[in-house]
């Protein structure tokens, strides 16, 4: 009985998921065991500009950190908060941060630890950085901050806020207060435009997971001054304020990961033309 | 600015805020434009075509190929709670698809992230189960609650769908970055899927893995369009008329703004 | 009487609170404005209960799986566990005063289970998304080679490679992100939220019934 030999297109068509994924950890998890240094290039228009929007406020400006990452998105977007935070600080910012997931909390201890040295207990703490922790109700709590920025009396170690002197001299005590509030999660930042930048001017930006993107364009670039894309975003911040972290680390493995999927794409539709074709010979 | 109207049924003075109350405005245009669109078409005024969605109209031959195989028909509403109107455009389509189960005989497992759900969802699939003249046949085991985590949850539909080797799975509701773990998981288990969400970044995931795609507004409106009845097709109706309205007003608008006249876009900040 | 109870009387609560927030925009009564802002407490108010609701369910699932000594309970025994970690962590915080975030065992859990469980779970869509791409971008059709034109120059843009494999894909991302992904964007995103107006448009006039977990 003859047995009937599959071409090697027919063969790549239907081959096993699991070399995929054995191709995709080895492409990804090599240059995170021996780094490449592939240059990271063109810094894009979209990081520029929330750089150059925070290079340009004035020394205790208010900046809002939205802290909306979980343990999933953190990867992503935890880099860029880092990296804000540093030309924050740098400029001298006053730096207000909130919580709409629970999950969240801890990369907002995380990043003050890192950038600050301490949370709660910085000497600054109270007039330059207020932590306001876990935020409920997602956009319902936003608009309520947004309205009344004493909106939860304490902050997330119990302290009352209209006793700091981080809220002394605002005039509005509202988000019109605000000069920017910058976005970091993989959710949406509609919510920020419509119950912050609409209502009460203050632009919005984002350091977003990359799966994200598509939806920031929309609003870009009257209402989302600028965003970081993912970790290439992060990484783009972190080389603009000068200091490379865990961004920068990571694009080699991105490179190759996205190069890797690009040529299995390329393969896939080799084989399927060249096996479309296959049948008509001999006929 | 407050200003002060008299309001002549009560004799009462209230305060008003002055100036164009866009929210306000958007409202009460919805309520006139949705209800006139039910009017119109209850009266049988205007008898509108809806056009076909592939999705919807593929659901019976979903449940059809699940009766064929004797496996299971997986649903699920994704991360939303009650209040969001992607889940609610979810329940209804579930309702139709319960009943079709029950009426087959299909074995109907419905998932869900956030517990408000839980009550609507088992009285809604309960009724679809009298509804079928089933009611023995339903059970509130099928009804499963996994996690309010989102990748628990992803995880617990990955490992259901796979186990019981789901013949369908529909995803129909609100997604986030776990869409493409429920498609895949589909794919692996053999199952026809549909997919439908509002969610416009998740949208390619479904696109790509799924055999048919509700995307954005037609989620939302499957509900009317399965019914098929006059008030519901109307409903449509004036969701079409809302959406001209907005398309004439953004031509318009955008034609002004470039001529440097801004009125219109002053006028309909909110 | 149940029908009342169960159809009419939450479809009128619902369009009372409606129409009393969209009164809330357009007047300017201290008291009515203080009590319509109050609604945010209640619906967080309400939305606390809902995780009352989900500890509840949970447990009951997992304490009954337990009893009846079904062939896998680890897990429902490692999540006990963890919930008798996170009760101690909430005592020492009530009688005290030790805030959760500082309590040792909670932040185990959270650091040592849930967060790398997390980012274990989103890191299998890398591999997802490989398999996904492999499998479904075939140029079958025009539309479908567009797809895979503009989804291999995007991704070839967001990573520094692509601009060392040509000067001209990071512009033609920016270009396909700048415009047929902006304009493709605002379709979905406007007509998303048209849909959701007309959807609570529905609701309050009543023909939209799910909700309430009855059908027409």
């Amino acid at each position: 009985m003859a047995t009937e030999t599959k071409s090697l297109y027919a063969k790549l068509q239907e081959m096993d998921v699991r070399y995929v994924y054995l191709l995709m950890l080895i492409v990804i998890s090599a240059p995170v065991l021996k780094p490449i240094g592939l240059p990271l290039g063109t810094i894009s228009t979209e990081t520029t500009r929330l750089y150059q929007y925070i290079n340009n406020l004035k020394s205790r400006d208010i900046i809002v950190m939205e802290a909306d990452q979980s343990p999933a998105a953190a990867a992503e977007c935890q880099p860029a908060m880092v990296a804000n935070l540093y030309h924050a600080v740098s400029k001298g910012l006053r730096v207000l941060f909130f919580c709409p997931r629970t999950d969240a909390v801890p990369f907002v201890e995380d990043a003050m630890k890192l950038v600050l040295g301490a949370s709660s207990d910085h000497p600054n703490y109270g007039k330059l950085y207020v932590n306001l922790g876990y935020l409920p109700q997602g956009e319902i709590g936003l608009a309520g901050l947004a309205s009344n920025i004493f909106f939860t009396n304490r902050d997330a170690y119990g302290n009352d806020l209209r006793a700091m002197e981080f809220f002394k001299d605002l005039p509005n005590k509202n988000a019109r207060d605000w000069k920017l509030i910058i976005y970091y999660g993989a959710s949406e930042a509609d919510h920020d435009v419509r119950q912050v930048t609409d209502p009460y001017g203050c632009p919005t930006g984002g350091g977003v997971a990359a799966v994200l993107v598509t939806r920031m364009y929309p609003y870009y670039p009257d209402k989302i001054i600028g965003f970081q894309t993912g970790l290439r975003g992060a990484a783009e911040y972190e080389l603009l304020v000068k200091r490379p972290g865990e961004a920068a680390a990571g694009m080699d493995a991105q490179s190759l990961g996205h190069l890797a999927i690009v040529i299995m794409v390329v393969i896939g539709n080799i084989g399927y033309y060249a096996s479309r074709k296959k049948p008509s010979e001999g006929e | 600015m407050q200003v002060k109207r008299r309001v002549y049924i009560t004799n009462v003075e209230l305060s008003v805020r002055s100036g164009y109350n866009g929210s306000l405005m958007m409202f009460i245009a919805s309520l006139i434009i949705v209800s006139l669109g039910i009017f119109l078409t209850i009266k049988g005024v205007l008898k509108p075509k809806i056009r076909r969605l592939a999705g919807i109209d593929a659901l019976d031959e979903m449940i059809g190929r699940a009766t064929e195989l004797g496996r299971p028909v997986h649903f699920t509403v994704g991360l939303g709670g009650i209040g969001n109107p992607q889940v609610i455009a979810g329940l209804s389509i579930a309702r139709y698809v319960a009943r079709r189960c029950a009426e087959l005989g299909v074995r109907f497992l419905f998932t869900f992230s956030v517990p408000s759900v839980q009550p609507i969802a088992t009285d809604l699939i309960k009724q679809a189960y009298v509804e079928a003249g089933k009611a023995d046949a339903f059970s509130p085991d099928n009804v499963i609650w996994l996690s309010d985590r989102q990748f628990a949850f992803a995880t617990g539909v990955m490992g259901l769908v796979l186990r019981e080797k789901a013949a369908a799975n529909m995803l129909l509701g609100y997604f986030a970055a776990e869409s493409l773990i429920f498609a895949e998981a589909g794919y692996r288990a053999g199952a026809m899927q549909i997919a439908g969400t509002t969610n416009s970044y998740q949208i390619p995931f479904f696109i790509v893995t799924c055999d048919y795609t509700l995307i954005s507004i037609e989620l939302i409106y499957a509900g009317a369009y399965m019914s098929q009845e006059p008030r519901q097709i109307g409903t449509i109706l004036g969701q079409d008329y809302l959406i001209l309205i907005g398309l004439v007003l953004m031509g318009v608008g955008a034609v002004l703004y470039g001529l440097g006249i801004q009125t219109l876009t002053a006028w309909l900040a909110l | 009487m149940s029908q009342i109870v169960k159809r009419h009387i939450p479809h009128m609560v619902l369009v009372a609170v409606a129409f009393f927030m969209a009164g809330d925009t357009l007047l300017l009564e201290k008291p009515y404005n203080d009590l319509a802002s109050s609604g945010t407490a209640v619906v967080s108010i309400i939305g606390s209960f809902a995780v009352l609701l989900s500890v509840t369910m949970l447990s009951r699932l997992h304490v009954r799986r337990v009893q009846r000594k079904t062939k896998v309970i680890e897990s429902s025994v490692l999540l006990i566990c963890m919930w008798v970690t996170l009760i101690w962590g909430f005592f020492r915080f009530a009688f005290q005063g030790v805030s959760p975030t500082k309590e040792f065992a909670v932040q185990q859990v959270f650091n040592a289970i849930v967060s790398p469980g997390d980012s274990t779970i989103y890191s299998i869509l890398a591999f997802f998304i490989a398999a996904a791409a492999y499998r479904a971008f075939r140029a079958r059709s025009v539309e479908a080679t567009l797809l895979l034109l503009a989804g291999s120059i995007v991704m070839l843009g967001y990573a520094p490679v692509g601009e060392m494999i040509s000067g001209y894909i990071p512009s033609l991302t920016k270009w396909i992100m700048d415009v047929p992904n902006t304009a493709g964007n605002r379709v979905i995103i406007l007509s998303g939220i048209i849909g959701i107006v007309a959807l609570y448009v529905r609701i309050i006039l009543g023909y939209e019934r799910g909700w309430m977990g009855r059908g027409d």
